[in-house]
């Protein structure tokens, strides 16, 4: 599928984060201090929207049981999630901050 | 001189706090007490379901704490607290001085007090010790019978249902999760259970639990009935562990009082998750939110200021979120209010949602629904976050209740998610997390490199 617009240039600021859904598919796209990333929206635990939790720095806390992640990665930092998130590609150009959905 | 930081318990409340403190200072003294090892309770269903293996529950190793330069001393207890000569006494005997401590012990199951209630096959099924004798004795086709049909007795038996296993449960009020669903509620969650065969008996109690030669038990009830099982799970409530405080002049009443700084009655002790009794977010009131995210929450908090931040915490919000087998059962905040409610009920998928509201703020929440529910988690989430800002929604009140299964909408113009984050638990800025990034830089994992290499 390629790339797709996620979000505006001045959209997020930095340790902000959103939830974009993409043909069906729900993608947290993050602000890590003027860095984009973007992961799976649900949090491999028990699905809670992560988008609703906590960015602080890299590390994404899931709003329900307190289990975090690395955006930068995806890999699960600390319990009782026990799976890494699924992490797409994020670019930056002139117009927009895009996603890319294979 | 390096500050000395002296944390008991390794469960998240500790581990949190220990990241915390690393975090803003990389060379204070960091020493971890626990009498069992590094491990999170939260992961032990996984463990019990087959999902991951036994190692996979612990959080922590020799490296790991290595690496965070943290001193550990597993396998001892501490037996006394002397907040003003700032020592510990541990239970081989040995003192420890602090100049900051942090209680992060803990809760224990209670204990059945009927005859056989300490027989074989009888677990609390609280400690990764307890799992690993239950997952042991766990044959195919094993009878389950669950004492208890709370919060925490439903995590195992959704793990137990995932084996396989053929369950039943006692519970001694009218009805099955009472101190987290309203009748309604639990009703419609009664008859899911015994749609997935589990056997429901609510309004009575277990008088004896009779052992028999083969190994298999005879649950003799208050109705007169019995009913037989090869494993008994006994899940019938926690208590904090505070009695070793006992005689230290720390201020505790369930729990240990906590301000808003995590901070106990002695100025140089603060505790930290189940032991810890904090503000209430909903009612402005001290309570023991005995939940994995309270214990995050307050390991970070507690951590900061021990670290020499001034962090304030807004209150723990009671949430509680469980699949009972496929069925996602939620509720949050002032769950148990009435009066000014909205409802929608769908006995037959089931589905069912109820709002609190006060004025035009929701205070409390009760949400089931598929447990595959995309939308339905995310609504969840959202109401979760509407609860926790306190957000005024105005006009969008009489929205709601119109349309009650439409929260984003509301959601998005409230600007609530931004309201989230300004509330987010620490509020600084993310440099100040310098060891993590420093580690993420060579990507060497700071945190939890156990549960990172069996699954990375």
């Amino acid at each position: 599928m390629g790339y797709v617009k996620a979000a505006e240039l001045d959209e997020l600021s930095p340790g902000q984060m959103k939830m974009v859904s993409i043909s069906g598919k729900e993608i947290v796209l993050c602000n890590v201090d003027g860095k984009y990333y973007a992961a799976d929206n649900f949090c491999p635990h028990m699905g809670a929207p992560l988008s609703e939790g906590e960015l602080d720095g890299t590390d994404l806390w899931c709003p329900f049981h307190g289990a975090s992640f690395d955006v930068t990665t995806g890999d699960v930092l600390s319990p009782p999630a026990y799976e890494n998130l699924t992490c797409f590609p994020v670019r930056v150009t002139d117009e927009a901050v895009e996603i890319e959905i294979q | 001189m390096a500050t000395e930081h002296v944390i008991i318990g390794g469960g998240p409340g500790g581990m949190n706090a220990i990241e915390t403190i690393r975090g803003y200072d990389a060379d204070a003294s960091i020493t971890l007490i626990s009498d069992e090892p590094a491990y999170s309770r939260m992961a032990l269903p996984y463990y019990i379901s087959g999902n991951i293996p036994v190692e996979q529950v612990n959080t922590g190793d020799d490296d790991y704490f290595g690496r965070l330069g943290v001193k550990t001393r597993f396998g001892v207890s501490v037996s006394e607290v002397n907040p003003h000569a700032s020592m510990l006494t541990l239970s081989d005997g040995s003192m420890v001085p602090f100049d900051n401590l942090l209680i992060a012990t803990g809760s224990s199951a209670q204990k059945l007090n009927i005859p056989g209630a300490d027989g074989d096959g009888v677990h609390n099924l609280w400690t990764v010790a307890d799992a690993e004798k239950t997952v042991d004795a766990l044959g195919s086709d094993a009878e389950v019978a669950f004492i208890g049909a709370g919060f925490i007795g439903f995590i195992i038996l959704n793990a137990m249902h995932k084996r396989g296993a053929r369950l039943k449960v006692i519970e001694l009020e009218d009805q099955v999760l009472p101190r987290m669903l309203d009748a309604q509620g639990a009703s419609l969650v009664g008859s899911w259970l015994e749609s997935q065969g589990v056997e429901v008996h609510t309004g009575v109690s277990v008088q004896a639990i009779d052992h028999g030669h083969d190994g298999v038990k005879t649950l003799q009830l208050s109705d007169g009935s019995s009913t037989r099982a090869d494993v008994v799970i006994v899940a019938t409530g926690i208590r904090a562990n505070i009695g070793f405080l006992a005689g230290s002049g720390i201020e505790t009443n369930e729990g240990v009082l906590v301000n808003n700084r995590c901070q106990t009655s002695a100025a140089n002790v603060y505790a930290a998750g189940d032991v810890a009794e904090g503000p209430d977010l909903s009612t402005g009131g001290q309570a023991v939110h005995a939940i994995q995210p309270t214990a995050v929450d307050h390991g970070r908090i507690a951590g900061a200021n021990m670290a020499g931040q001034d962090v304030e915490y807004p209150g723990s919000l009671l949430i509680n979120i469980l699949d009972v087998c496929g069925l996602q059962c939620a509720s949050f905040g002032n769950w148990s209010g009435d009066g000014d409610v909205t409802e929608v009920i769908n006995a037959n998928r089931p589905v069912y949602r109820k709002l609190i509201w006060d004025g035009s703020t929701i205070t409390g929440a009760i949400m089931l629904g598929p447990a595959d529910d995309v939308a339905m988690l995310n609504d969840m989430g959202m109401i979760k976050g509407l609860i926790q800002a306190k957000t005024d929604l105005g006009a969008w009140k009489q929205h709601i209740q119109a349309n009650p299964t439409d929260i984003r909408r509301p959601y998005v113009a409230t600007k609530t998610a931004e309201k989230m984050l300004a509330l987010t638990s620490l509020g600084k800025p993310s440099e100040h997390r310098s060891y993590q990034h420093a580690q993420d830089a060579g990507k060497d994992r700071s945190a939890h490199r156990v549960f990172v290499d069996s699954t990375g």
